[in-house]
């Protein structure tokens, strides 16, 4: 509506988020665990006076350094980037809200980074003792950092009491903070782990691999023994709805919450046996294995989170569609195009509704679906009657529970429902049934439904020679 | 800019109701501090994103210059020049750490300040504003892969070090592409109706983009050519033939570079409207004091480091004083010119606040406890140099 809108045509914008999001979440944790194994690590060498691990942890630290340092500083900024591009409203709220936790959270990544510096060339130059300072302030610096960041990502899926009050207290201390806090830090301790996997398992020493395999091994279980409870935590604080999308109303969340157990329960698995009990035979393709793993783990656990938080972006405060819940009924009232900014049509009447139809579908759809690619509206419309159109438009939030209510004019909900019938026509009286089978449709519309089939065939019939 | 060539403006009269209705809403949310505390936070670290981004820029644009020259020079100046890439391309993996880590500051200013604005303009532009993100990737890597493997690389070193130079290049032309499109709501009805696919690049429209972008190019070399005769001066005793290169060395680009940059700075000046151009020529005494003490500083610095073959420790430092002047007077002029480019659509003077003064107690308590722990860390890392294996 304030915002032009990105026409990122197959892909949509979530998937780019996504893509980029999951790829951060995956580095950016092991940013956090992985400072907390090199320090641990390195103190235990010291304790067991023990100078072989030191070598290793050396040779970790760099492949830390360029992991960490520069694909997780710049994907961290690249989902900044994207997510500006894509729900420019959410965001711009979020930072109305956070830019202080922000603020505080550049203060701990700019000492994260300096920490990381001084901590990779310090190996030579700083005393033990003062290393391992430098790196627990690194593991620290870190540690805040993804407190902060995990305070506003939880807010937008329950933003409780500031709703009411608008206190930035109430906003970061939100009711799935704390649980999802402890869930990121098992994470961050379980992928520690889990790279340290792959960085020990190509070791040339036979006896410092299996003894480090086994250790790394050690790291991951331990961060994936906490997950399920913290899972189960956090599921007890997710608003009703959100827990209804994630076991069962929506069939696809459904499904992939369920990967996300079976992938993890996958991957410790294969560690518990591989690394844990037969370190000897663990080597790198292993590594690798339970490294994609532990990606589409992350990958459908993120989804999932994402997906729970529907029909809203901000839950309670603004729609998926980057409408805010309280300009719902001025919308209805005024309809969306006099108010949209970065339209080329200004209302909706006769002689208009295929090109109002379009923007308002851009201004009121397009934020999840494209037309033809990913969550693509004209499969989901193809073969409608133009009476099941208008009529789930009318009752899209009732219908299906993770999708917002459209809001718009009266002539704007004939003109969006103009467009899909055209990009999903020719009626069917076979996607009609399928459509009905799933939601109950009144007498009235059936009628009109069955008339508009009959009237349809009636011209296929003429044409026909 | 020719506006009129811009599609779908068919009158004037057309073409104001467009630009009264293109500007989005600023957030109906208040501001968490008063706007002068963001100002100041935004014109701050900027500053500081400048100070490493300048030598990140700088630094590989006079890297690839060393590689060309190197190669042509006598043997002794052509070891010089190798010493030189060798400084430079060690310290690109740092500097570029802190040109991002410092830029995030400014820009989450930015956005709280000209959100409205800014996720416009970058909506407009979105493949090549994201694109930022995968050239960084790459110029970044590129640039570790240069200072570590430069002597495996042998010849290829070369084209990694321009690849990292021109990616760099390319980051900043995008940067000054979006930072002038964001001052200049007029245009962006228009280019968005003609295609929504995010594609355009302002610079196509408007060849004012121009100036901008060589004002900081030559900035960044000067400064670092201040930063290569610094170098000079701290390795003195270690390496002298190689230290009185760098010292002149450094100086030259430095006058070079600040020369030519005074010719871009009027180029630059005189492509401004005519209501910014005449503010800072006398319409607004306090931005025209702005101006011409910060050329002022600059000349200073051009006297006091001329000629370069005879720049001393203390000289240099005078010099660097005048610049950094020049600087801080420059970035709170860039704020002013935004502010007067923008004054007829948007103020954020008239945002609403509500200060949440318990989150800003609490960041400037975290800010002295992060400054504090960086300092010691830095202490600990500098104060036995001698033992320094300086391995890396």
């Amino acid at each position: 509506m304030n915002y032009p809108i990105w026409d990122l045509p197959i892909l949509g914008g979530g998937v780019l988020i996504g893509a980029i999001a999951i790829l951060h979440v995956f580095v950016s944790h092991f940013a956090v665990g992985g400072g907390l194994f090199l320090v641990l690590t390195e103190r235990k060498a010291y304790r067991d006076n023990d100078p072989d691990p030191l070598a290793y942890l050396r040779t970790h630290s760099t492949f830390f350094i360029l992991v960490v340092l520069v694909f997780g500083a710049v994907s961290g900024v690249g989902i900044w980037w994207s997510i500006g591009l894509v729900s420019p409203a959410a965001t711009s709220t979020l930072i109305h809200v956070f830019v202080w936790v922000w603020a505080m959270e550049w203060v701990a990544f700019f000492t994260e980074i300096a920490a990381a510096f001084v901590y990779y060339y310090g190996w030579d130059r700083l005393s033990r003792r003062a290393h391992l300072t430098v790196g627990w302030i690194y593991f620290g610096a870190a540690w805040l950092s993804l407190f902060q960041i995990n305070g506003i990502l939880t807010f937008m899926l329950t933003p409780g009491r500031w709703l009411e009050s608008r206190s930035l207290a109430d906003a970061f201390f939100n009711p799935t903070m704390w649980p999802s806090a402890v869930i990121r830090t098992a994470v961050a301790v379980a992928l520690a782990g889990l790279y340290a996997l792959v960085t020990s398992s190509v070791n040339p020493s036979e006896d410092l691999r299996q003894r480090l395999t086994r250790y790394a091994a050690k790291w991951l279980l331990l961060g994936a023994a906490v997950i399920p409870a913290g899972g189960l935590w956090y599921i007890a604080s997710l608003p009703p709805l959100a827990r209804e999308i994630s076991m069962g109303a929506a069939p696809a969340v459904t499904i992939f919450a369920g990967l996300t157990i079976l992938f993890s329960g996958l991957l410790v698995g294969l560690i518990f046996v591989s690394a844990y009990l037969y370190p000897r035979s663990f080597n790198i393709g292993l590594a690798l294995i339970a490294v994609v793993i532990a990606l589409m783990t992350t990958g459908v656990t993120e989804w999932v989170r994402e997906a729970v938080r529907k029909p809203y972006i901000i839950y309670g405060y603004m729609w998926s569609n980057s409408i805010r819940v309280t300009d719902e009924w001025t919308l209805q009232e005024s309809g969306l195009l006099p108010r949209a900014k970065w339209v080329a049509v200004s209302d909706a009447r006769a002689g208009n509704q295929l090109r109002a139809g379009e923007e308002i579908f851009q201004l009121a759809c397009q934020s999840c679906h494209t037309v033809h690619g990913y969550n693509g509206i004209r499969i989901m419309v193809k073969g409608w009657p133009r009476a099941l159109i208008r009529y789930s438009l009318d009752h899209l939030d009732e219908l299906k529970g993770f999708m917002p209510p459209f809001v718009g004019s009266n002539a704007e909900r004939e003109a969006l429902t103009d467009w899909l019938y055209a990009i999903g026509q020719p009626a069917t009286s076979s996607a009609a049934q399928r459509v009905s089978s799933r939601f109950p449709v009144p007498a009235q519309v059936w009628a009109q439904i069955q008339g508009e089939l009959r009237g349809a065939e009636a011209v296929l019939e003429r044409g026909k020679p | 800019m020719s506006v009129a060539a811009l599609p779908g403006l068919a009158s004037p009269l057309i073409f104001l109701q467009t630009v009264v209705a293109a500007i989005p809403d600023p957030d109906p949310l208040p501001l968490p501090a008063p706007t002068g505390v963001f100002v100041f936070l935004l014109v701050l670290t900027f500053l500081l994103h400048l100070l490493a981004m300048n030598f990140v820029l700088g630094g590989s644009l006079m890297m690839v210059f060393a590689y060309a020259r190197g190669r042509k020079a006598a043997e002794e100046i052509a070891r010089h020049h190798r010493r030189l890439i060798e400084i430079l391309a060690r310290a690109f993996p740092v500097t570029i750490a802190f040109t991002i880590t410092l830029g995030v500051a400014p820009l989450l200013f930015v956005q709280v300040l000209y959100g409205q604005l800014f996720f416009s303009s970058s909506i407009l532009m979105a493949w090549p504003w994201l694109a930022v993100v995968g050239l960084l990737l790459v110029g970044y890597y590129a640039a570790y892969w240069h200072a570590y493997r430069q002597v495996a690389l042998g010849q290829a070193a070369v084209w990694v070090a321009l690849g990292v130079a021109a990616i760099f290049l390319v980051i900043a032309f995008l940067f000054v592409n979006n930072f002038s499109l964001l001052q200049n709501p007029e245009v962006w009805r228009p280019l968005y109706l003609s295609d929504r696919r995010g594609v355009h690049l302002y610079a196509i429209w408007d060849p004012g983009v121009f100036p901008r972008y060589l004002h900081f190019w030559f900035a960044a070399l000067a400064i670092t050519g201040l930063v290569v005769a610094a170098i000079g001066v701290r390795q003195r005793r270690r390496e002298p033939e190689f230290a009185r290169w760098a010292v002149a060395h450094g100086g030259r680009w430095f006058i070079g570079a600040t020369v030519l940059q005074m010719a871009s700075g009027l180029w630059f000046l005189f492509g401004q409207p005519a209501r910014v151009r005449d503010a800072l020529l006398g319409g607004n005494p306090r931005d025209a004091l702005l101006l011409a003490v910060a050329v002022g500083c600059a000349v200073v610095a051009l006297v006091v480091l001329t000629p370069p073959s005879r720049i001393s420790t203390g000289r240099l430092a005078a010099g660097s004083a005048a610049i950094a002047v020049t600087v801080v007077l420059m970035v709170l002029l860039r704020q002013r010119v935004r502010t007067l480019w923008l004054e007829p659509h948007f103020r954020y003077e008239q945002l609403p606040v509500a200060s949440q003064w318990g989150a800003i107690a609490l960041f400037l308590v975290l800010f002295v406890v992060g400054i504090s722990l960086v300092g010691w860390m830095l202490w600990q890392f500098f104060r036995h140099p001698g033992k320094a294996s300086a391995k890396t």
